[in-house]
């Protein structure tokens, strides 16, 4: 009966606990966008769903994508300003409210780029412990014309990698479908979830396969035609 | 008989072939006709919660080492990243702001120890988005005293960045 009586004690601690953390929401937390021109405005939206007022703040920053598709930030000054030479934001600083949402403005004041990749954060400010939450921003003022080309394709006995190079000067998510054919004869195809590929980059990829996969064929629209491998 | 042969006669069939076809056609129109094509857009969301919103480690002594957790709560629909950045600044009891010696190491994805006050740490990398109940991840931290830093309490600050996998 006692040991009941902790459990019950226990677990009222933690749904106290629990209930009594600090969360905050955003949404989205990508932004893409295609022909972009000045004055263009995008929208995010922060939520506190803690019970408490949260005091936050939204800062500027660069990032890129290492080959393997590692996201880089960038939060040094030099960053922040060219970040605010493409984009302005109509408010820093936000005291939200148990509760409380806050749409946030995102406006273009500059198209002399091609390609820009910039990230907001929002940062949630704690005595001790703080978050940040990065909100990748993929902008571009032209839209791909010209199909992603595939560099290099293997197969190992566990994984598929390919490369992939983008020559627009723009962004492209670049995603398709994968049939996987097996020894036994036997067919499966996978979509592929889209994988950013920045302006002028290359970008590798990495996806399990069957370790008694023959043959791969990989269809998409970013594609001239399919490739298949071997 | 007769009235029964004369009834289903070859030429009564095929009008009434014709008027059935040209129901089915003109029915077949009409639910073309209603229907409508929906499109929506699932958007990229991300909620991080600090379920520790503050860190005190026991009482530590030159060279030795002690740990603690810190636990987030994560929701998102996007594969994630989550990076931790300490501080060599940290305030005195009275209030002062001074460099400390004493480190925190973060435990990072290939389960190395880095300091975190002079690197940013990638903690977790390419977590798949997860269910809307959430991921509770457990972030392990170590604290190494040092002798360069006088007896007393110390308060630095410990940052985490979410960031989307794309």
């Amino acid at each position: 009966m006692k040991r009941l009586h902790q459990i019950i004690l226990f677990w009222l601690l933690l749904m106290i606990v629990s209930q009594s953390a600090a969360a905050m929401i955003i949404s989205p937390v990508i932004i893409d966008a295609y022909d972009v021109h000045v004055g263009d405005q995008f929208t995010l939206t922060l939520i506190n769903t803690d019970e408490d007022w949260q005091k936050v703040s939204l800062d500027l920053g660069l990032f890129t994508l290492r080959e393997d598709g590692t996201v880089e930030l960038d939060d040094t000054y030099t960053a922040r300003q060219q970040a605010k030479h493409y984009v302005n934001i109509n408010e820093s600083n936000y005291v939200l409210q148990p509760g409380e949402q806050q749409i946030v403005t995102i406006e273009i004041q500059n198209q002399d780029f091609s390609a820009a990749s910039l990230v907001l954060f929002v940062k949630k400010h704690g005595e001790q412990l703080s978050s940040r939450m990065a909100v990748l921003l993929l902008f571009s003022t032209t839209g791909p014309d010209q199909y992603i080309q595939v560099s290099e394709i293997n197969l190992s006995n566990v994984h598929l990698t390919l490369t992939l190079t983008n020559p627009n000067p723009c962004h492209v998510f670049f995603g398709g479908n994968m049939e996987f054919r097996r020894s036994n004869g036997s067919r499966e195809v996978i979509s592929m979830s889209p994988v950013l590929i920045l302006a002028n980059t290359q970008r590798t990829i990495q996806l399990p396969v069957a370790s008694d996969t023959e043959q791969i064929t990989l269809y998409s629209t970013f594609l001239a035609e399919q490739v298949s491998w071997p | 008989m007769r009235c029964e042969a004369k009834a289903f006669s070859p030429r009564k069939f095929v009008i009434l072939g014709v008027f059935v076809f040209l129901y089915l056609v003109f029915a077949a129109q009409l639910a073309l006709a209603e229907t409508l094509l929906v499109n929506f857009t699932v958007a990229p969301y991300a909620m991080l919660e600090l379920v520790t919103s503050n860190l005190a480690f026991p009482p530590v002594n030159p060279g030795d080492t002690v740990e603690a957790t810190v636990q987030v709560l994560v929701r998102a629909n996007v594969s994630w990243e989550l990076r931790v950045l300490g501080s060599q600044a940290a305030r005195t009891e009275d209030g002062a702001q001074i460099e400390v010696h004493s480190r925190i190491y973060a435990h990072d994805y290939v389960g190395y120890w880095e300091d975190i006050s002079s690197v940013l740490t990638r903690v977790i990398v390419n977590h798949p988005p997860t269910t809307s109940e959430g991921v509770l991840v457990a972030i392990p931290l170590r604290l190494e005293g040092s002798f360069n830093d006088p007896p007393g309490t110390y308060q630095t600050q410990i940052e985490l960045t979410l960031v989307p996998q794309v």
